[in-house]
């Protein structure tokens, strides 16, 4: 088991909970006070850690946002001695990764693990949920809804070769006509428009605030 | 979120499904979820390459397709004639405007005489 490698590793579990930070944003800076790691779900039964966050900083500038985590089982038994005998492994296809169990046999992220944000919510408390995703389980994330199509690759696909976006289109089996209708369309949308999509999935300048990521240091 | 953009999420991720992995992996992930989170789930809605017709897609769904192009498919020659282009067309649509209001004023005046 310990040499096993993190894609078996991924293999063996059966469904991933992603998880969730609950936080307080208090004049734009992240005070986050409750951190709930979701776990594996396995035979049913979700694990769940509850951590809280200490110490957290806020790069402004950047957006980068840095917390030390104190781990609390159920029980709230402080697991963080549990981090101190971690075991690296090298994955072929993303940054090392630490992975570790708990007393009770039970895997979770440990400190120094890059977070995404994937998604924002609000509990019923009115608190602001957020939802991040390991970095490097990001991919596995995006195929358990279903988005495998647009994040794997396919075999046929050549992936060196530089196409235009209109080489693209017709390569794809796209009709020449229906191209120059979409960038007839294209060239005719409203600038407000674009604008306000622009506002809701965020500008190309904006884009990566590292505020959308947080890293347990 | 209002249904009509789910909606419109529904029809570009559909469109995104045509494309190639080499052209979606040029937008941000994050973009692309955030489509995928927002969309309905429930319509039941598909494209194929052959029934691909722009001229079926919402003005919505143009227009962010027409962002993804510019900030990360389009060619730096591609995206300089896009915004040329919305320009033009901008403008165009601009002085169309004034041209009826004045129109409008002119009736008024007319009818008021």
């Amino acid at each position: 088991m310990e040499n096993q490698s993190m894609k078996e590793w991924l293999q063996e579990k059966r469904i991933w909970v992603p998880f969730q930070i609950v936080t307080k944003i208090e004049s734009s800076r992240l005070n986050a006070t409750s951190f709930l790691v979701g776990g594996w779900k396995e035979n049913e039964k979700i694990t769940e850690y509850t951590a809280v966050l200490d110490d957290v900083q806020s790069d402004s500038r950047k957006g980068d946002v840095t917390a030390k985590v104190l781990f609390l089982s159920n029980d709230m038994k402080l697991i963080n001695d549990d981090f101190e005998n971690i075991d690296c492994d090298e994955l072929s296809y993303g940054p090392k990764i630490f992975r570790t169990k708990n007393e009770y046999g039970h895997y979770f992220i440990p400190k120094g693990t890059k977070l995404l944000k994937v998604d924002t919510q609000k509990d019923e408390e009115g608190h602001q949920v957020l939802w991040y995703v390991p970095e490097v389980l990001y991919d596995k994330y995006c195929r358990d809804r279903g988005l495998e199509n647009l994040f794997t690759k396919k075999t046929d696909e050549v992936e060196e070769e530089i196409l235009t976006f209109s080489d693209m289109l017709e390569r794809v089996g796209i009709s020449k006509t229906s191209i120059q209708s979409l960038f007839a369309r294209m060239s005719r949308v409203k600038g407000s428009l674009l604008k306000q999509y622009e506002k809701l999935m965020g500008r190309e300048e904006e884009k990566e605030k590292r505020g959308e990521e947080v890293t347990i240091s | 979120m209002t249904v009509e953009n789910a909606k419109v999420y529904r029809e570009v991720f559909e469109v995104l499904k045509l494309f190639p992995n080499s052209f979606i992996r040029k937008v941000p992930k994050e973009k692309i979820l955030y489509v995928y989170e927002h969309m309905d789930h429930e319509m039941s809605f598909s494209i194929s390459k052959e029934e691909f017709d722009p001229t079926c897609l919402s003005e919505e769904t143009i227009a962010i397709l027409t962002m993804l192009f510019r900030d990360y498919w389009a060619t730096e020659e591609e995206r300089k004639a896009l915004l040329l282009a919305m320009k033009k067309n901008e403008e165009k649509e601009k002085s169309k405007q004034a041209l009826r209001n004045r129109l409008c004023r002119t009736i008024k005046a007319e009818s008021v005489r």
